[in-house]
């Protein structure tokens, strides 16, 4: 290491972040490379390498002879300053080749507010921000649930890959590199590009008004719908064999092992429920097999089951036996990062910590019956207590309650109701615990998101917002009561920016400008670059009418916009839908569009029962 | 069985804190399947110590830990096994069986030898490096805010010149809990002693502990 590139990480905080080498890292030689990726994810280091999306498509490019990606995170404010200052690129972390250099760029969208983080990392590594200004450069991409209202980042990034990327990889680099042979221009390259399944490039369609958004009109070549990719048979697909292990603690550092994609429960303001569907499990004999290899291959002593809902796996049982037994000689400990809300799962998380007794983790989302059905939670508050004196009973002592606040047709009442549901699960632990319990209720601020039942539902105003918190705030007082919530802005951003068309893209280029960065970070955001798009886009308050065109209804999860709007009748009706994992199929469209099945083992398949 | 390590620490991953590098062995020693004890109660910990932790940013050559093992296994063997596990820029120099009686590293390390550079603009004057070297005292204020003489602390130091552009120093001085000399406290006041020809921060490479000291001979910690 030179004398200047020690100097520079020693003025950084965390320098350990930019230095990469880690234990599994994959280096290829030069020579062996035709088609180079970067693999770019807007926010820290500790934060992108505990995402599982990055784990996996960084090993799937690199297992394939030829193709090589490695990895660049969003470096933090003051090293940026530090870049600036000296004029130097934002690089990689295996080869430190500039971002510019590489074949494709290849972004992670999870959250709207990293979008400015994407300007910051596109500016560093030297390639030019617009997407018509980048003759010669090379093809900048993103993937991640955010992709499916591609159009506020329209304006930066070429190509979007809507639906799971592990799918898309292969054609995509090959379209690329044999463009490359070909010769040809950028245009032709990006015209065949948007012919690829799954792929939406959004220079290949104009814009039009239609109600409040500007809506994508496809051009002579381009498809009208793009429709979402998704892993089939995901039992054998492909999962890594091993993780590049941080040197410094990350997010989570543990052996992440995904027992299942999708989830059927319906909740009718998820976003992941709808995209992600339909549920396809992965079995335990695989599961036991990419633990041991993982396990071996990193060194971690934890094993994460991962899941949009963790307990709802066919094998859970099982499951939780072999990894909490196999290895506990080694110090091999297991967690559930989504606990389903009843006595079952409670036992089963009982099982796994049977010493070390943290918090416990519920998501009854909303406060009063009513509205959880509203929502299609289902949850009863018996189910909810049960839980909670299960947890109790078996030594818990610090429970964590998730809610939203502004969900539609909230009242004061089921504000109130976030607040007995509390006071209730006090009086339980106040009876059973072993110690004084502890209470945490976190409270978000519901934000409609594209292709959910929800997505024509407003969002509460500022005013609204502080109001009803007040509310929460005098309900919950107490030494016994933990209460959090976000700043109402960050959750209008957030609002604004999920939904919005692609005139978006010039207010999030000026609030970059401006100087906004990591807009996610409580401590980072600043509302008064954004207050020409929040003043601009007032719709997100008003309820927007059942005709309305959105600049996502060309992207297409496979769920017909039929079911969503009937779904929406339901909520108002408070009635409920239940999970077509196991029960009846509610034809959300999805398999018949999709051709895809339901993958579920421990004989509880659905074509099993019919 | 208690073992001893001896590792090197070099490269970019001198900015690993010492925490990362206890975690980044212990990785390394369950991917090597070396199984180390873990302490009674609640929260079992593995039983691993180190000396003298290192400031973020300095390389060594000597970072000792101790390690208890659940079974026998040849110390030929754990090298083996922990070094095809273990990244070549903490690669182990040397390890060996030791008793149980053997008090803590951290309880027993007296002194330290570093290596230490500065990046100099100008050329230097010896005449001022002669200054410095002789002055009576290096006087400074610590972080805690008392004042504070760093020669004491000195036990030999060697100026080996300036070449290409940096003046390099090695001294062996007080190292441990109780008298411990800070590489970067010298670079502070021989930065501000140039008046601006040198610049801190220096870099540091850290060669060898020892244990001993005062009235006993200084011993490094592998072997006379
Ligand atoms: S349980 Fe509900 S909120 Fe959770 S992933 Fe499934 S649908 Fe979404
Ligand atoms: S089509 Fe039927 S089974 Fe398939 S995801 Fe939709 S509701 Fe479930």
């Amino acid at each position: 290491m030179d004398w200047q590139k020690w100097q520079d990480l020693m003025e950084v905080e965390k320098p350990i972040r930019y230095v990469g080498r880690e234990w599994n890292q994959i280096k290829k030689e030069p020579g062996e490379v035709k088609l180079s990726w970067a693999l770019a994810f807007p926010d820290i280091y500790e934060v992108g390498m505990s995402h599982l999306g990055m784990k996996i498509l960084y090993n799937l490019i690199n297992s394939r002879p030829g193709y090589a990606a490695e990895r660049v995170f969003a470096p933090w404010i003051d090293r940026e300053e530090q870049l600036r200052k000296r004029g130097r690129l934002l690089h990689t972390l295996e080869s430190n080749r500039p971002l510019h250099s590489f074949d494709i760029v290849g972004f992670s969208l999870q959250f709207e507010l990293s979008y400015t983080n994407v300007l910051t990392m596109l500016d560093l590594g030297g390639i030019p921000l617009r997407t018509g200004e980048r003759k010669g450069f090379p093809i900048v991409v993103a993937g991640g649930p955010n992709t499916f209202n591609p159009e506020p980042l329209a304006d930066f990034i070429d190509c979007f890959f809507i639906g799971e990327s592990e799918e898309m990889i292969e054609p995509f680099s090959e379209g690329v590199f044999k463009a490359r042979e070909k010769g040809g221009t950028r245009e032709q390259l990006l015209q065949e590009l948007g012919n690829l399944p799954g792929i939406y490039v959004p220079s290949l369609y104009s814009l039009e008004k239609k109600g409040v958004f500007s809506c994508p009109v496809p051009g002579a070549n381009a498809p009208e719908v793009i429709e979402k990719q998704m892993v089939r048979n995901f039992n054998e697909s492909f999962f890594p064999e091993s993780f590049v292990v941080p040197y410094t603690p990350a997010v989570h550092d543990r052996v992440t092992l995904e027992i299942a994609r999708g989830c059927t429960r319906g909740c009718r303001f998820c976003q992941a429920g709808i995209i992600y569907r339909p549920v396809r499990e992965r079995s335990l004999e695989k599961l036991r097999c990419q633990g041991e290899e993982l396990l071996e291959a990193t060194g971690y002593n934890e094993v994460s089951l991962l899941s949009l809902s963790t307990t709802d796996h066919s094998q859970i049982a099982q499951l939780v036996e072999h990894f909490s037994s196999a290895h506990s000689d080694l110090g091999v400990s297991l967690s559930l990062p989504s606990l389903r809300i009843d006595a079952f799962s409670v036992n089963l998380a009982g099982e796994v910590q049977k010493v070390k007794k943290t918090g416990l983790t519920f998501a009854p989302e909303a406060g009063t019956q009513r509205l959880r059905n509203v929502i299609n939670k289902g949850v009863s508050e018996e189910d909810l207590l049960g839980a909670v004196e299960a947890a109790f009973r078996s030594g818990w002592t610090t429970i964590k309650l998730y809610f939203m606040m502004g969900l539609p047709t909230e009242t004061d009442e089921d504000v109130m109701g976030i607040v007995d549901l509390a006071r209730k699960v006090w009086e339980i632990g106040k009876k059973l615990a072993p110690r004084r319990p502890r209470i945490t209720v976190s409270v978000a601020t519901f934000v409609p998101k594209p292709h959910t039942p929800f997505q024509w539902e407003p969002l509460l105003t500022l005013d609204e917002i502080e109001r009803r918190q007040k509310i929460l705030r005098k309900g919950l007082r107490g030494k016994q009561f933990n209460l959090n919530w976000h700043a109402g802005e960050s959750s209008q951003l957030e609002a604004i920016l999920a939904r919005a068309d692609r005139q978006a893209g010039n207010h999030i280029f000026g609030a970059w400008k401006r100087g906004a960065r990591f807009d996610g970070w409580s401590e980072e955001f600043k509302p008064e670059f954004w207050q020409e798009l929040i003043s601009e886009n007032d719709w997100v308050h008003r309820e927007l009418p059942n005709g309305e065109v959105f600049p996502w209804d060309h992207i297409f999860t496979g769920v017909e916009k039929s079911f969503l709007k009937g779904e929406k009748e339901k909520s108002q009706e408070a009635a409920v839908t239940l999970d077509c994992r196991r029960g009846a199929c509610h034809g959300c469209g999805c398999c018949d569009n999709l051709k895809a099945v339901v993958e579920v083992f421990g004989g509880n398949n659905r074509a099993d029962q019919s | 069985m208690r073992i001893r390590v001896k590792h090197a620490k070099l490269g970019e991953l001198v900015f690993l804190s010492q925490l990362d590098m206890v975690n980044t062995i212990l990785q390394a020693l369950r991917r090597a399947k070396i199984p180390f004890a873990l302490s009674e109660g609640f929260n079992p910990k593995p039983k691993i110590s180190y000396g003298l932790p290192l400031p973020v940013g300095a390389g060594s050559l000597a970072e000792y830990f101790d390690l208890v093992l659940e079974t026998r296994i040849s110390l030929g063997e754990i090298r083996e096994r922990l070094s095809k596990q273990l990244p070549y820029l903490l690669e182990i120099r040397d390890i060996w069986e030791i008793p149980s009686s053997e008090p803590a590293l951290q309880a027993s390390v007296s002194a330290a030898d570093y290596y230490i550079w500065l990046k100099t603009e100008t050329p230097y004057s010896d005449g001022l490096m002669e200054e410095f070297l002789n002055q009576e005292s290096w006087d400074f204020v610590d972080r805690r805010g008392r004042k504070k003489d760093l020669k004491e602390l000195v036990i030999k130091l060697d100026y080996l010149g300036v070449k290409q552009g940096l003046v390099g120093f090695k001294i062996t001085a007080a190292a441990g809990s109780k008298k411990n000399f800070r590489p970067a406290d010298f670079c502070e006041i021989l930065g501000k002693s140039a008046k601006g020809s040198i610049e801190p921060p220096g870099r540091i490479l850290r060669c060898e502990l020892y244990y001993g000291g005062e009235k006993e001979q200084l011993t490094p910690f592998s072997g006379g």
